[in-house]
């Protein structure tokens, strides 16, 4: 039953969308082929994507053991549960929106939202090629100082999350 | 859009509007962060100050308005709100520490 009221409002919405989009078109009829352009790409995007997460994700259903997500990234995995969590969202690349179901799937496995949270943060703003190219337009200093502090407040952030949720569900 | 325009809305002396304001648009935009650093340096030659181009990058990569609907369907509407919503104030925080520093 609640999948059902679900689909009805993912419907909904996806129709309230849809009339926004015709009616801001009419208004500037001079847009629509860069709104067009633009959805077709995000949709191609999709497309090749998401098909290989949902591979990897079934793959790491059934092939990474819980015991190992606890031991890496689960509540007493400590400061190398960070740095895993780090890497582990710096080395792939790909849009944010990927990284949400290896997320969910990493927390049903028994990671710490803090790691969960860290990994996020990582996979949207510490990537390589990223730094370079912000390196190249902002300058080295900019590039390390930016770096340095968003480390260091996404450890924090995700530390502080976690602690509310945990206070939050003790309630 | 003039540099005089860009220097009034998002210069030194726009103060904590001014980066407020940049970190809100980032976070509404979706545009891959690769774009987000020429477009920055240019927002920076023509007069926006250090934390305002600080803040616009770091909601822009954190922070993902159009995609929440899926964070908060994989995640829960806790886990999605409080990140995004904490993203946005240590962007800031992290905007006025780089504009004190440089």
């Amino acid at each position: 039953m609640k999948k059902e009221r679900e689909m009805i409002r993912d419907w909904v919405l996806f129709g309230l969308i849809l009339i926004i989009l015709v009616v801001l078109l009419s208004i500037f009829p001079e847009k629509k082929e860069a709104v067009i352009r633009t959805s077709w790409k995000f949709f191609i995007e999709m497309v090749w994507i998401f098909p290989a997460v949902m591979i990897i994700l079934g793959l790491f259903a059934v092939w990474i053991p819980k015991e190992i997500v606890v031991k890496y990234l689960g509540s007493t995995s400590g400061i190398k549960g960070i740095l895993f969590a780090i890497v582990l969202g710096t080395l792939p690349t790909g849009p944010l929106y990927i990284a949400f179901p290896i997320a969910a799937a990493l927390l049903k496995k028994g990671a710490k939202i803090s790691n969960i949270i860290i990994f996020l943060s990582a996979w949207a703003c510490i990537k390589i090629p990223q730094e370079m190219v912000e390196l190249q337009f902002l300058g080295p200093k900019f590039m390390a100082i930016r770096l340095i502090l968003t480390i260091i407040f996404v450890v924090i952030m995700g530390v502080f999350i976690e602690k509310l949720i945990e206070w939050s569900d003790k309630k | 859009m003039p540099p005089e325009q860009i220097s009034r809305f998002i210069g030194e002396q726009s103060g904590i509007i001014g980066i407020l304001l940049v970190g809100a648009v980032g976070a509404l935009m979706h545009i891959p962060a690769l774009l987000s650093f020429p477009l920055a340096a240019s927002l920076l030659e023509n007069g926006a100050s250090v934390s305002a181009v600080a803040a616009f990058i770091t909601t822009l990569t954190m922070i993902g308005t159009v995609t929440l609907p899926l964070e908060i369907k994989e995640l829960g509407k806790r886990i999605a709100f409080l990140r995004n919503g904490l993203s946005f104030i240590i962007a800031i925080i992290i905007a006025l520490i780089m504009g004190a520093i440089l």
